[in-house]
């Protein structure tokens, strides 16, 4: 096939759906240094939608708050500003993801699942792995995989080449992508991330999320670790069958850039890891739920 | 058909029944191994989802699925199995699952054959047991979803992506 030129992409990207100008904003205020509570929870309790999500989440087993949580107000005092943010780009992300991308074999919602799945798998990890902030990892994790929203239909209609390559050349999903197709989902998603105004770090874990080993040389070694945990959380979602697609385990686990970054894999890690992270399987489910409104 | 009820069985599940118009369902097996057990006669049957091959790296607190480890999930479902009056004459085992996760040129070497390791350690417990596995669509680098019902014992498999066939 002829590839698809940057031009093309960019297009696709500029007519996806506007993030909730609620969530935009408060991201960007948690991002400040002088932002208070109550600056937050006046701008939240603005949008009904958006409130209601951030109650429900609060409200759901995986926040484990023992009494029930009625007002932004009180959210906003008792979250901490890291979980609130994450809890945010939780709200966004599904607006993003929850739909079908047929091009890799995902039905409506298993985009989305995956993503929650990751995301929490790698909040994991980040908190066994002692990085001071494991809720960077958890954003990372929820919106890695991005890209697939547009490169979707370019795999679709490209699967069997895509396929063959991988068979035939003995190289992962992801390289087939970019030889097939010009582009891979990383580097599409890099665009999306940066149209949406996503903070550097996001965007770098988009981009070098299969490739740790390529972060440019200025990323702090705290970065650069919370890229390969979300790396890791990535590999492992997919080796545990949470929601993924047609690329499947056709996925390259980097051991020696994790090993660079401080996580050592080797050994029984990987089992004793998949053995927790399994665990975590019924709080993803209730998350899920509570957000698409299932909960009591 | 319309009377037809689908339960999932997630990771780590065991699920056994009698209920005729039962089909258990698992919409993605990635390195885990689905176990589905049959009694052509009896027409009981169940599905164990096994993520890991054997227990010993378990950390005993917060072990809540029995079937999760391969050693302890084949006697808990040929328990549950024989419980609901399974026989073992008529029985018929099959398994699906067991990917790996394509590593070329990232290393790992035998750290992820998890999927492999999980089916030969079924086969292991199984033998144990006195039963030989049927029929078994293990290996490769694709996930694969299940529909086994239990009417009529047919195991639908699919790759993700792909049509469904019967094993």
């Amino acid at each position: 096939m002829s590839k698809v030129t940057l031009q093309e992409i960019i297009r696709k990207v500029d007519r996806l759906p506007e993030l909730p100008q609620v969530a935009i904003r408060v991201s960007r205020l948690l991002e400040e240094e002088n932002t208070n509570a109550e600056m937050l929870s006046q701008i939240i309790r603005v949008d009904t939608s958006f409130t209601t999500q951030v109650l429900r989440l609060c409200n759901s087993a995986a926040y484990g708050f023992a009494r029930r949580i009625s007002t932004v107000k009180e959210a906003v005092a008792i979250l901490g500003f890291s979980t609130l943010k994450s809890m945010v780009y939780t709200i966004m992300a599904k607006v993003a993801l929850d739909r079908a991308v047929p091009g890799y074999g995902l039905e409506e919602g298993d985009l989305w699942y995956n993503a929650l799945t990751c995301a929490v798998y790698a909040k994991h990890i980040g908190q066994r792995e002692r990085l001071p902030d494991p809720e960077k990892a958890f954003t990372g994790g929820l919106l890695r995989d991005i890209g697939k929203i547009v490169l979707g239909e370019y795999v679709g209609a490209n699967y069997k080449e895509i396929e063959q390559l991988t068979i035939q050349q003995r190289v992962d999903f992801l390289e087939a992508e970019e030889r097939v197709i010009g582009f891979n989902h990383s580097l599409v998603g890099t665009r999306i991330a940066e149209k949406w105004n996503l903070p550097p770090l996001l965007v770098n874990i988009i981009q070098y999320h299969h490739k740790p080993l390529k972060l440019p040389p200025t990323i702090s070694p705290i970065d650069a670790k919370i890229v390969g945990v979300v790396h890791l959380a990535d590999a492992l979602s997919h080796m545990i069958g949470q929601g993924n697609g047609s690329d499947g385990l056709m996925y390259c686990l980097d051991v020696e850039a994790l090993a660079k970054v401080g996580i050592d894999v080797k050994g029984n890690y990987l089992e004793r890891m998949i053995g927790e992270l399994i665990e975590l399987n019924a709080i993803i489910r209730d998350l899920a739920d509570s957000m698409s409104g299932k909960d009591k | 058909m319309s009377m037809q009820s689908t339960e999932q069985v997630e990771l780590g599940e065991i699920k056994v029944t009698d209920k005729k118009a039962t089909v258990l369902v698992i919409p993605n097996i990635g390195t885990a191994v689905a176990v589905v057990i049959y009694d052509m006669q009896n027409k009981v049957g169940g599905v164990a989802h096994i993520v890991l091959p054997e227990s010993s790296l378990a950390n005993a607190h917060h072990e809540q699925l029995p079937g999760k480890y391969a050693n302890l999930a084949i006697p808990k479902l040929l328990e549950l199995y024989n419980g609901l009056g399974g026989q073992k004459r008529t029985t018929v085992v099959r398994m699906v699952g067991g990917a790996q996760l394509f590593n070329f040129g990232g290393g790992g070497g035998n750290i992820l054959n998890i999927g492999a390791r999980n089916a030969t350690a079924i086969r292991a417990a199984m033998s144990k047991l006195g039963f030989a596995i049927e029929k078994a669509d293990t290996g490769g680098n694709k996930g694969k979803a299940l529909r086994f019902v239990l009417a009529t014992g047919q195991l639908y498999v699919r790759q993700i992506g792909g049509d469904e066939y019967l094993l």
